[in-house]
């Protein structure tokens, strides 16, 4: 618990002094009066402020997940164990002042969301989460830190891009890729056949069968999902904001793909722990382990991107996300474009274009993907 | 108005008028207050230089009205700050604004604080602690409640305590801090003239004056067997008014070793109203020595009087003489005897009336104490007796009114010893006649003021003669007013003029009384420790009782009584089911209740408790005592035996809980 006197406090304090040098030079000594009243007031504050804080009980939710730019929608319990009124409480953490509450009774629990919006990407442990007090004459500011276990997992904010390409198609239910052959399951209805050997009652086509052409059964447009495979660099060079971009680029690439209905694979550099995201999975973990994702100087070497483009599939198209294009990545992008695997590479705003033909080379900057050279 | 930001700006204002004078001004910027708190708000705004020349305005204003009326000038500064202030009020304010109001209402406090020494200052003080936290939390509130949930209502609601220890921690600064005192002494308004003549004439006959009955306290003396305290001594009469000798000659009394005043009386005497008492310091007896605070030097002159030179305001007003009350006879000077018998010429009426009272007596000593006699019995003392005749006063004195006040009665004696050819004279000072209320010392107020005579006797030097009869009545009756005039004065005396001595001399006490004690408890080691294990089973019997008793309304027990109500309230509906009164899943209790309201449900006002304190205990975390549950159970048995049952129960599928009814809506929702 510390304490320290606010800008109105030190401010007070100020005149306080300034009477009491005046009490010297007084003929009477009763301007010491007013000077003992604030002096009063700060440590009356003080008290105040210690005695609203020593029964609070904070109890935010043990995980809260969001993206860059949004606000929890989740609340957060407050309660009020003292026998005292508490007021003008103020929560901060290193995101700045969650909440701020004017008064809280006695034994009253409370539920309130927090206001600020989470600009930055990353894991906020509300560990370093402080609790202040300047009940009631806001001269004195008592904080109070609270140890409370929990986080908010602020994932890399998502914005429109278009879906990257995608290989190795194959059928898969509820697949939004059309393929050239027709199956007796889907749902786009593609017309009718001859009733086959093997064919279930169930798909016989009623209507025209019994005009009287034989037994005919339905076929729907074949749906396929493709794959997509992401290679991040995990910050090779160290900084946090390209990472924070390339990683938002990377996140919307990748659910614009899980929307077109495909796979999705991917690794980071640094971990080296490919994931494969199934289409219409749920893209929670996946923003979890974006917002996870912190700068790992020295992550992009020929050793780590080959043993990463070994834990992908081979049937995978491979894009590489990543914060800087050295030239051994240049000559592996060509090496895979030489073996007819569909490769695209994703830079930074600004950075020079590799020099890798027929490979699409697209850039990004921090709220969008733009057109490849 | 009910801002306490207002109340405190009035404050200051008040504060601030009060330099000027009592109530012109004071009053004056109550009234412009109210004026422009009640003006119609409109987002006025002046520049900062419009600001600046609306100050400097009113500074020069006060500075020149305050030296055209005769007006202290000090402070014109905070006059026009008050201007500032009250043009401020007119619109809104932002929040630097408004803090920057307040330190100004700050400032005029502290104008009071420089100047107003009476007992107005406690009212001032009182007034502060209330606001002053007020205030602030106001202020404060308003900043966080910008930003706040809007639905909280935020209020400066400050716990009793506040205001006890907001005195305590002034009185403990006003004690504790160290002071030095830097600056030149000021002078304060002085409440009366200072010269013999208007003493006179606004004392003695208080009738005639504003100083009627006049409780106020002029100074405070301690002493034993204290007399006649002489201020001045009238010699030179010219028919119609007495005045002091013009030539006489000093004798300093501050230089006196203290070593020749063995075998003298002390006196220790604290002035409060210095400016009251001219250049005299009172004094009985003849006076030895005399030291002060106030004052540069003090002289006795062969009239008796005692005088000092330049004098002024100190914090702590007080000097102490050493006084003889029957010195040796000391032979009159042959100036002083000639100044001392004469008298205009008396008429043959004013003689024959002498001659018979004195009735053939001729030795002088009995002839004064006869004459003393007769008029201090025969005469009637009345204040603001009509005037006398201006070409035969005494005549008209001794033959027709025969009343009048003390000035009469002394000056009359006087001239009747003098037509004896006894040497007499008038004294002018204050009886002391009603002590404090701690019986230490005399409480001399204006109203003590008397004038009585002084005869000469070879033998027996100058004696005292009184003959106004009130003073032979004089009782020690104590009003409120005496009450309020002593209070005045200990203000006066422990809290104005409190200094850096008094502080030193209160701390040494304390130490020397810790000493004391810590040594008593030395020597007495087991009987504190005795009473310290006692404190200490008392402590924690009442840390642990008070747990158990006093903070019953933890978390739990506000879990409990939440089930407890909700138990309650499922009673009551099940009830109110019996009797075909059934709640919707869509109502909340307090639509059931107001629905049953609307309906006249005969014993609505026990649904009503029940339904209160259900909601207090389950959204609102109250916790139910047992006088609650009393009442609850109370108003369900009333409910069940007076409310009658319907006729035909309903045939819908019984509910299990307390909220789930199959039964058919009685009430509607409420809109």
């Amino acid at each position: 618990m510390t304490f320290r006197l606010t800008k109105t406090g030190r401010l007070i304090l100020g005149v306080a002094a300034l009477f009491y040098l005046a009490a010297l030079t007084s003929q009477s000594s009763l301007l010491l009066f007013p000077v003992g009243m604030l002096l009063t007031c700060l440590g009356l504050n003080a008290a105040y402020c210690w005695r609203s804080l020593k029964g609070i009980e904070l109890r935010p939710p043990k995980s809260d997940y969001v993206l860059e730019g949004q606000s929890t929608n989740q609340s957060w319990q407050l309660v009020n164990h003292g026998r005292c009124r508490a007021g003008f409480l103020e929560a901060e953490s290193r995101l700045g002042c969650l909440f701020r509450l004017p008064t809280l009774e006695s034994l009253q629990e409370i539920s309130l969301r927090p206001d600020p919006v989470f600009r930055k990407r990353g894991v906020f442990l509300h560990s370093d989460l402080q609790l202040s007090s300047i009940y009631p004459l806001g001269l004195v500011q008592v904080t109070v830190r609270h140890d409370v276990p929990g986080e908010v997992v602020v994932g890399p904010a998502i914005y429109a891009a278009e879906a990257p390409r995608v290989a190795g198609f194959e059928a898969i239910v509820g697949g939004k890729q059309k393929g050239k052959y027709r199956s007796l399951s889907g749902a786009d209805f593609a017309g009718v056949r001859p009733m086959q050997s093997g064919d279930a009652v169930k798909h016989v086509h009623w209507r025209s069968s019994a005009k009287g052409l034989g037994w005919m059964v339905k076929t729907f447009d074949q749906e396929l999902a493709g794959r997509a495979a992401f290679v991040l660099d995990g910050g090779h060079g160290g900084d946090a904001e390209a990472l924070d971009n390339c990683l938002r680029a990377a996140g919307s690439l990748m659910v614009a793909a899980l929307d077109a209905g495909h796979h999705v694979q991917w690794v980071d550099l640094a971990r080296l722990e490919s994931r494969l995201i199934l289409p219409l999975a749920d893209i929670h973990t996946l923003l979890e382990d974006l917002a996870r994702l912190s700068p790992s100087p020295g992550s992009l070497n020929p050793a780590r991107l080959d043993l990463a483009l070994g834990s992908l599939s081979s049937r995978n198209a491979v894009h590489f996300v990543l914060t800087e294009c050295p030239d051994f990545v240049a000559q592996t992008a060509m090496e895979l474009h030489r073996a007819r695997r569909q490769v695209t590479l994703y830079l930074p705003q600004g950075t020079p274009s590799p020099g890798v033909s027929g490979v699409p080379v697209h850039f990004y900057a921090a709220d969008q993907v733009l057109e490849g050279a | 108005m009910k801002s306490p930001r207002h109340q405190f700006i009035l404050l200051g204002l008040i504060c601030q008028g009060l330099s000027w004078d009592d109530y012109f001004l004071p009053v004056l910027n109550l009234v412009l207050w109210v004026i422009c708190l009640n003006w119609p708000r409109k987002n006025l705004r002046f520049s900062p230089l419009a600001e600046g020349i609306l100050l400097l305005g009113g500074c020069a204003a006060a500075f020149g009205l305050g030296r055209v009326f005769g007006k202290n000038t000090h402070f014109f500064l905070g006059h026009g700050l008050t201007l500032l202030q009250l043009v401020r009020l007119l619109r809104p304010l932002d929040r630097r604004e408004t803090f920057f109001t307040i330190l100004i209402a700050l400032f005029h406090l502290s104008v009071a604080c420089t100047f107003l020494f009476d007992l107005r200052f406690l009212l001032i003080l009182l007034a502060s602690v209330i606001l002053i936290p007020r205030v602030l939390t106001e202020w404060t509130a308003q900043g966080f409640a910008s930003n706040a949930a809007p639905t909280i209502q935020v209020g400066p609601r400050l716990d009793w305590f506040t205001y006890p220890v907001l005195v305590l921690g002034s009185l403990v600064a006003f004690l504790a801090l160290p002071r030095v005192f830097l600056g030149a002494h000021l002078t304060t308004r002085s409440s009366t003239a200072t010269d013999s003549g208007t003493l006179l004439d606004s004392v003695l006959d208080p009738a005639h004056s504003g100083l009627a009955l006049s409780g106020r306290v002029v100074m405070q003396i301690e002493g034993q067997d204290i007399g006649y305290l002489r201020c001045f001594t009238l010699v030179d009469y010219d028919g119609g008014e007495w005045s002091a000798p013009k030539k006489h000659a000093l004798k300093r009394l501050d230089d006196v070793p203290r070593a020749q005043t063995r075998g003298y009386e002390y006196r220790r005497v604290r002035v409060k109203e210095v400016a009251s008492l001219g250049h005299a310091l009172p004094s009985d007896g003849t006076v030895k020595r005399l030291t002060g605070s106030f004052f540069g030097r003090a002289y006795q002159n062969n009239y008796g009087g005692v005088v000092s030179d330049m004098r002024w305001n100190s914090r702590r007003n007080t000097y102490e003489y050493w006084t003889s009350r029957h010195p040796h006879p000391e032979p009159l000077s042959s100036v002083q005897r000639l100044a001392c018998t004469q008298f205009p010429p008396a008429s043959p009426r004013v003689l024959a009336w002498l001659d018979l009272v004195l009735d053939g007596l001729s030795e002088p000593l009995a002839q004064a104490r006869k004459l003393e006699a007769w008029l201090r019995n025969k005469f009637t003392y009345e204040l603001g007796a009509p005037e006398l005749n201006r070409l035969h006063p005494l005549e008209d004195f001794l033959l027709h009114q025969r009343q009048g006040h003390c000035e009469r009665f002394a000056s009359a004696l006087a001239l009747l010893l003098r037509m004896k050819g006894i040497p007499a004279r008038v004294v002018v000072g204050y009886v002391p006649t009603c002590r404090n209320w701690s019986g230490t010392a005399y409480n001399i107020r204006f109203k003590d003021a008397h004038a009585w005579t002084e005869a000469y006797f070879p033998d027996l030097g100058w004696v005292q003669l009184d003959a106004t009869p009130r003073a032979a009545e004089e009782t020690d009756r104590r009003g409120l007013m005496d009450l309020f005039q002593d209070l005045d004065l200990a203000w006066s005396s422990y809290v104005v003029n409190f200094d850096g001595s008094t502080q030193y001399r209160l701390f040494a006490g304390a130490v020397k009384s810790f000493g004391e004690a810590a040594a008593w408890a030395k020597s007495n080691l087991l009987n504190v420790a005795e009473f310290a294990g006692l404190f200490a089973l008392l402590l924690c019997w009442r840390v642990f009782h008070g747990r158990a008793t006093v903070r019953p309304e933890g978390p739990r027990q506000v879990q409990r009584d939440r089930v407890v109500a909700g138990q309650f309230y499922g009673q009551l509906l099940e009830l109110l089911r019996q009797r075909g009164l059934s709640r919707v899943l869509s109502q909340t209790p307090l639509e059931f209740l107001q629905g049953l309201q609307r309906n006249a449900l005969p014993s609505a006002a026990e649904v009503e408790l029940v339904t209160r304190y259900f909601c207090a205990a389950r959204y609102g975390c109250q916790t139910l005592s047992s006088d609650q549950r009393k009442q609850i159970h109370a108003a369900l048995e009333k409910l069940a035996t007076e409310f009658p049952l319907k006729a035909s129960k309903p045939t819908g599928r019984r509910s299990s809980g307390r909220q789930q009814t199959a039964a058919p809506c009685a009430t509607a929702p409420a809109e």
